[in-house]
């Protein structure tokens, strides 16, 4: 009995922190997009944690896990979209985010669906889902039918138990904006096919929430040159 | 003063006319252009909507069988309003679509089969792959997601039976075809197959949904043609693009009987011509 209620513990404490680590992840990840948020919400510490999101029964309450971020004004000035005759002061193309941890036990096409609606009707312009169950095939095709309004994205909260870019072997990768990326292409006579590319999927890419299309900058340490960059259309 | 009085330099480049001379016949064509847009656009709008019917059956079927029913189904014996829900939904899907609804079925828990109740099989252990029977003949390694698709055996036999009725083609091609009818698995102890069941109510029952199916198709198919007779047709797809004009060939004379020919070259004929080939090189001989 002793036994029991001891193993319980023990994987709800496991439980506990890898959920806080997540959160962690999600909120540094969030924070390194350039949407605005405090110090003190990015480096949140275990105890305060524990005394804000744990239920009296001991357990993660996973509906208290969600929060929205604005960008911030670099983050808007970087993404705006091209001026247009028509539109000469277009706005841009990030918008608030929503962050929502799953508080379901399964994550089908039908939850996907509703975070989505959710997403779309609140006028967010990005909507990231953390689950902590697998991910079903119609539920992935949701999310391109909510395309026009929102962009979906998903994470597995194994995924998020590290942050990978702050690992030493993922170097620094920066978004570059429309202008930076026609400076680019001119100054070496490139078309956009040319240059090596970067999968959607790729970690890095799925981190920094990279549509197609955007191309990213890559610095690396090198022995001999100091800093070598390198650049990746993603596709 | 010179400059202002000296003609613009003449190009050496060939005159071009205007790219684009108003001509009586432009309207009409931007009108035919626009028209073939929206025709093309309205394709892919139906088929879009095709898709999304198709997800939300998945979404559906995924949640059956209702649990309302007063004797609680099971996978043998399905209960009516869920047997006809399924196989009237299943109709548009592809084999990808089911495999589809199969995960999502598995994703909450369940059996794939969609008119099973019972929860789907857990294999306890981590790792991907789960050996099989082992140390017998039919020994297999199994990847542990096949083995967690079923509740038994006999509900992957179920769910096959309805995946081989599945067509390849796709679903808009097929959304129209009331032809297209998916039969559930034929329980082996169930009646039908010739022998009558020990309950004849039983069998009138069945008889009567079959007689119910029968007459929703007919009044389906009553409907569709009504639409037609008064001109507005659903499906764009089958709208004619091209019309169609049928020229009869005027007939003035009775057709004429053949006959052999007079000087009897009949046999060098090649397709009715007569080739100078063979007659030249023999007038040359001769001279």
């Amino acid at each position: 009995m002793a036994d029991q209620e001891d193993a319980n513990r023990e994987a709800n404490e496991r439980t506990i922190v890898r959920t806080w680590r997540a959160w962690r992840t999600v909120h540094e990840m969030a924070a390194d997009r350039g949407y605005e948020l405090t110090q003190e919400e990015v480096t949140l510490p275990l105890e305060t944690f524990r005394d804000r999101y744990i239920s009296a029964e001991g357990t993660v309450n996973r509906s208290l896990l969600k929060f929205s971020a604005r960008p911030s004004d670099d983050m808007m000035r970087k993404f705006q979209k091209p001026a247009t005759p028509n539109d000469p002061s277009p706005g841009s193309d990030c918008g608030t985010i929503w962050i929502e941890f799953l508080d379901e036990s399964t994550l089908g096409a039908e939850q996907m669906r509703k975070f989505g609606k959710f997403c779309a009707e609140h006028n967010y312009a990005a909507g990231v889902l953390v689950s902590n169950v697998p991910v079903s095939a119609s539920a992935k095709k949701e999310i391109a039918k909510f395309a026009q309004w929102t962009s979906i994205e998903w994470f597995l909260e194994d995924d998020l138990l590290i942050n990978i870019t702050h690992h030493d072997l993922v170097p620094r990768h920066v978004i570059l904006s429309r202008e930076e990326k026609a400076a680019l292409l001119k100054r070496y006579r490139l078309k956009e096919t040319q240059l090596p590319r970067i999968l959607v999927r790729d970690p890095v890419a799925k981190y920094l929430g990279m549509k197609r299309g955007q191309v990213v900058k890559i610095i690396r340490k090198s022995e001999t040159a100091g800093r070598y960059a390198s650049y990746r259309l993603c596709v | 003063m010179s400059t202002q009085a000296k003609p613009s330099p003449k190009g050496i480049l060939k005159k071009t006319k205007p790219i684009t001379e108003p001509t009586s016949e432009e309207p009409d064509a931007a009108a035919r252009a626009r028209n073939l847009a929206i025709y093309h656009a309205s394709i892919i709008h139906d088929r879009r909507q095709i898709s999304d019917t198709i997800s939300d059956s998945v979404i559906a079927l995924s949640k059956l069988p209702s649990g309302s029913a007063s004797p609680p189904p099971s996978a043998a014996s399905p209960s009516d309003d869920d047997a006809v829900a399924f196989t009237s939904q299943i109709r548009l899907f592809q084999p990808s679509d089911y495999e589809e609804l199969i995960e999502e079925r598995n994703c909450l828990g369940k059996c794939g089969y969609v008119l099973c109740p019972k929860p789907g099989t857990k294999v306890n252990q981590t790792g991907e792959f789960k050996l099989v029977n082992f140390g017998r003949k039919d020994f297999a390694i199994v990847p542990k997601k096949e083995m967690e698709r079923w509740c038994s055996q006999t509900c992957a036999r179920r769910a096959m039976y309805i995946k081989v009725q599945l067509n390849e083609t796709a679903a808009w091609e097929r959304a129209g075809i009331e032809g297209i009818q998916i039969e559930l698995y034929q329980e082996p102890g169930s009646s039908k197959t010739g022998k009558k069941s020990s309950d004849p109510a039983e069998d009138i029952a069945k008889d009567l949904w079959s007689l119910k199916l029968e007459a929703d198709r007919k009044a389906a198919s009553d409907v569709r043609e009504l639409a037609l007779e008064r001109g507005d047709t659903g499906d764009r797809t089958k709208m004619q693009r091209v019309a169609v004009k049928v020229k009869e060939n005027n007939v003035s004379e009775a057709p004429a009987e053949p006959s052999l020919d007079q000087n009897g070259d009949s046999h060098r004929l090649l397709e009715g011509y007569k080739p100078k080939f063979g007659a030249q090189s023999q007038k040359d001989r001769m001279g």
